[in-house]
Formats: C-alpha cells, sequence, structure tokens
C-alpha cells in the first residue's frame, strides 16, 4: 500500500472529456469509495492509476514518486475490473498464480500465496477441492467469478 | 392461440430434412468420384446406361503403379503445412500490431495486406517464375511453400486479426496490471483464446493451398515437384486418351486428406470465442 495523489488530472479524447480536473490525496491505508453517475469518470480515474490510460495532462503520484511515465506491468497496481476480466483459458487456480508468475515470485511460494489469497475471498475450497475449475465452465455469473478475479489480486 | 402452436420436434425434423438435402446435395459429386474411380475404363464412357455398375480396382493400382501419386501427395502435404506455419509465424504478430497497437498509416497498412489478395495472380505470374528461377527454387517444395505461404498470408491476417479485435480490451489490461508484457500477453492469453481462430484461419489456409493451380503448374514444371492439383491436370493428356477413371479417383484422394482435417478439427472450428470471458 501506498499514499496515491493524483493532481490536476484530466483525461481528453478528442472533443470528448473522460476526466476534468481531478485532485484527490489518498493517504497510506486509506480506504476511498469513488461515486457518481454513470459516464463521470469514475472507471477512466482508475485506468489512469493503474497506468493502464496516460492522463492527457497532471501528474499521478504514488508514495511521493511520479509514475506518469511508467508502465502499467511495473506499476504494482491491483485493479479488479468492472466485467472482471479472468482469463478464460485458464483454471481458477492458474487465474490467481498469474501475477505470481508474472512477477516472477519463486514457484515453491506460488501454491500457499494462491491459497492464502483464496481464503481471503472466503473461496478457498473452490480453488483448492477443484484446482482445475475453469471460468469459461459456466456462461453465467457465479459467484466466484468476482472473488477469484479480486484474489488474483491479493498479493 | 393454442392450435398455432407448434411441437418443438416437428420444426426440429424440418431443419433435418433441409440440412440432410444439403448435405446430399454436397456429397453426391464426391461419391460420383469414387464410383467412377472404382469401376472399369470402358463403362465410363459409353452410350449405354448402365444398371448394374461393375467394380474395379484398374484405376487404383495405375494411380499407385504407373504414377508415384504417393510421391505427389508427400509434395502436397508438405508444401502446404510448410506454408501453414510459415504462415501462422508471421500473421499472428502482424494481426496483434494491427489489432491492438495505435500508430500512423495502421489502417492503411491493414488495408494494403488486405488488398495483395486482389489483384489476379496471373499479372505477377512471369515476374514470380522469373524470382524463383533466378533464386534456383524452381521444380522444388521449397518454392511451393513460400509461394502458398505468399497468396495466403493476407487473409490468414485478417482472419486472426478479427478474432484478436473480439477478446475484450479489459482481458489484456487485467494481464498488464498482473504484471506481463506484450509478448507474454500474446503468448498466455490471446493465442490460447482464439485458438479455435487460428486453427480455422490455418485450415482456410491450407484448403486455399491444395486447390491452387496457377503457381504451382508454372514452379512445377517436371515431376519432382507435382503436386495433387498439377498431377491431376497431367493425366488428361496421355498417350491413350483421357483417362477418366484414374482422374476422378485422384481428384478423390485430393480430397481425402482435407476432409480428414476439417473432421478433426471439427470442434474448434464451432467453438464459442471468448467462451464467456467477461461478465457483467
Ligand atoms: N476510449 C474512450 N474514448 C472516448 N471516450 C471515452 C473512452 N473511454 C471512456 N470514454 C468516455 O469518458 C467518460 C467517462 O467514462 P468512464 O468509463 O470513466 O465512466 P464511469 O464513471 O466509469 O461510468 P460507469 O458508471 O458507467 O462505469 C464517458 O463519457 C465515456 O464515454
Ligand atoms: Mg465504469
Amino acid at each position: 500500500m501506498a499514499q496515491i495523489e493524483l493532481v490536476g488530472i484530466q483525461k481528453k479524447w478528442g472533443a470528448v472529456w473522460g476526466v476534468r480536473d481531478v485532485n484527490i490525496d489518498i493517504s497510506d491505508e486509506e480506504f476511498i469509495v469513488f461515486l457518481g453517475p454513470s459516464g463521470c469518470g469514475k472507471t477512466t480515474t482508475m485506468r489512469m492509476i493503474a497506468g493502464l490510460e496516460d492522463p492527457s495532462e497532471g501528474e499521478i503520484r504514488v508514495g511521493g514518486e511520479r509514475m506518469n511515465d511508467i508502465d502499467a506491468r511495473d506499476r504494482d497496481a491491483a485493479m479488479v475490473f468492472q466485467g472482471y476480466a479472468l482469463y478464460p483459458n485458464m483454471s481458477i487456480y492458474e487465474n490467481i498464480r498469474f501475477p505470481l508468475r508474472m512477477r516472477k515470485v519463486p514457484k515453491a511460494e506460488h501454491d500457499t500465496l494462491v491459497r492464502r489469497a483464496a481464503d481471503l475471498v472466503e473461496m478457498g475450497i473452490i480453488s483448492i477441492v477443484n484446482p482445475q475449475l475453469c471460468p469459461a465452465v459456466s456462461d453465467k455469473e457465479l459467484p466466484w467469478h468476482g472473488r477469484s478475479c479480486a484474489a488474483r489480486k491479493c498479493f | 392461440m393454442a392450435s398455432q402452436r407448434r411441437k418443438k420436434n416437428e420444426s426440429h425434423l424440418f431443419r433435418y430434412i433441409i440440412l440432410g438435402a444439403w448435405a446430399l446435395f454436397c456429397l453426391v459429386p464426391v461419391l460420383w468420384f469414387l464410383s467412377i474411380g472404382l469401376r472399369p475404363r470402358t463403362e465410363i464412357i459409353t452410350q449405354q446406361p448402365i444398371y448394374w455398375p461393375h467394380f474395379s480396382l484398374d484405376a487404383w493400382h495405375m494411380v499407385w503403379t504407373d504414377w508415384p501419386m504417393g510421391y505427389y501427395l508427400r509434395n502436397s502435404v508438405v508444401s502446404i503445412i510448410g506454408s501453414v506455419v510459415i504462415d501462422l509465424v508471421l500473421a499472428i504478430p502482424a494481426a496483434y500490431s494491427l489489432a491492438r497497437y495505435t500508430y500512423r498509416g495502421r489502417e492503411d497498412i491493414g488495408f494494403y495486406i488486405l488488398s495483395t489478395r486482389m489483384m489476379a495472380p496471373a499479372i505477377v505470374a512471369i515476374p514470380i517464375f522469373f524470382l524463383f528461377k533466378n533464386m534456383d527454387l524452381l521444380d522444388t517444395v521449397w518454392a511451393l511453400m513460400i509461394i502458398y505461404a505468399a497468396i495466403n498470408l493476407s487473409l490468414i491476417t485478417w482472419i486472426i486479426r478479427s478474432y484478436m479485435l473480439d477478446i475484450p480490451k479489459e482481458l489484456e489490461d487485467a494481464a498488464r496490471t498482473d504484471g506481463a508484457s506484450d509478448l507474454r500477453i500474446l503468448w498466455e492469453i490471446i493465442i490460447p483464446v482464439i485458438l479455435p481462430g487460428i486453427i480455422t484461419a490455418g485450415v482456410i489456409g491450407a484448403i486455399f493451398a491444395i486447390n491452387e493451380f496457377l503457381f504451382t503448374l508454372l514452379i512445377a514444371s517436371t515431376k519432382s515437384a507435382y503436386t495433387m492439383s498439377v498431377a491431376l491436370a497431367n493425366f488428361t493428356g496421355g498417350s491413350d486418351g483421357v483417362i477418366y477413371n484414374a482422374i476422378a479417383l485422384v481428384a478423390f484422394i485430393a480430397f481425402v486428406p482435407v476432409f480428414l482435417v476439417v473432421v478433426a478439427i471439427q470442434k474448434h472450428l464451432s467453438r464459442g470465442l471468448t467462451m464467456g470471458a467477461v461478465k457483467g
């Protein structure tokens, strides 16, 4: 966790405003909620913090360090997507493990970490009893879809 | 209202009749060829209708002994598989770039790639002949491989691109925040997710390649690089007239590998694309 500052953040696509002049200071371990009507820029703001979108103007600081030019994959930000975005070609277990593999965490620690993350979102049973369980097995939205997506971000 | 409701099975029956008729319509020429191929030559060109056709393996023996049909089949298979592999290696990164990166001229480059398909192939036939002559590649399967790959590359790139465009962007964004590089995303997420599409593109390319005639004829001027399609054409000019039953049998044999491939991958051809990747 770290302190996040948004200073004069703006996002424009051509003539379309996505986000207009956002200034927030989120201190370490603070719990913050963005509330607003559809299309007001909540998702865009979070995407900019995660590094998936470049702000047209303004500065993003994490722990006092300027983040604007740092790639999303190096920001170590965790984001749960509106549509969950589970990888359909992998089991739930592999979905949760994916960031560990990408961040080169030693293999020996994977299993413990995956189980701990699954426990945190109270879906330990599913991922442990059936590690092959795949998000693609059902088209319906199931309780563990959101949870496994969250678990992936619990490291 | 009740009287207008139809039972479910009734509409199913109707569907079966239509599909069955269509299947039969497609199958008849194939079976017709097989039947010609397995009859004696004297029975094929005759004024009298034949009610009880005779069975004969003349053509079958002829095809495998008098001509090195196995060798031609091998040429076809090797050059086609090689070309599809080349195409996939080139098309997947190209399609990814066209589908996901934004850069100046992207649309133009994409259209340029597609437009190579619009030209009449005969226009480049002669230059290509000299090109391969100078490279000393005439009469080799390597030349066929390159030609087939070049012919199909644009189409395969576009098919794969359209599959990639259907992948929700969020999936890649999630992988990126998880710390994956572009190549990792391509290799671990995009390719597995669109595998059915990649296989479909490969099969379409293979079917185009096995039917390719003009360039094959141009490059394979001796028997060492004959493929099924060119070998077929050469049967028509025998010293003792057209050997219809052998031609028909070879046509059938040329059809079998394609048929087997399509049957083997049928499951993939029809599988849902993102398989419910994104909910909500
Ligand atoms: N890639 C884009 N190109 C152009 N305009 C965009 C793009 N992405 C978002 N927008 C616009 O930016 C504005 C903010 O969008 P955003 O998705 O951040 O809203 P939101 O607050 O998350 O809405 P919701 O509650 O519906 O999720 C919207 O008007 C949207 O149409
Ligand atoms: Mg939103």
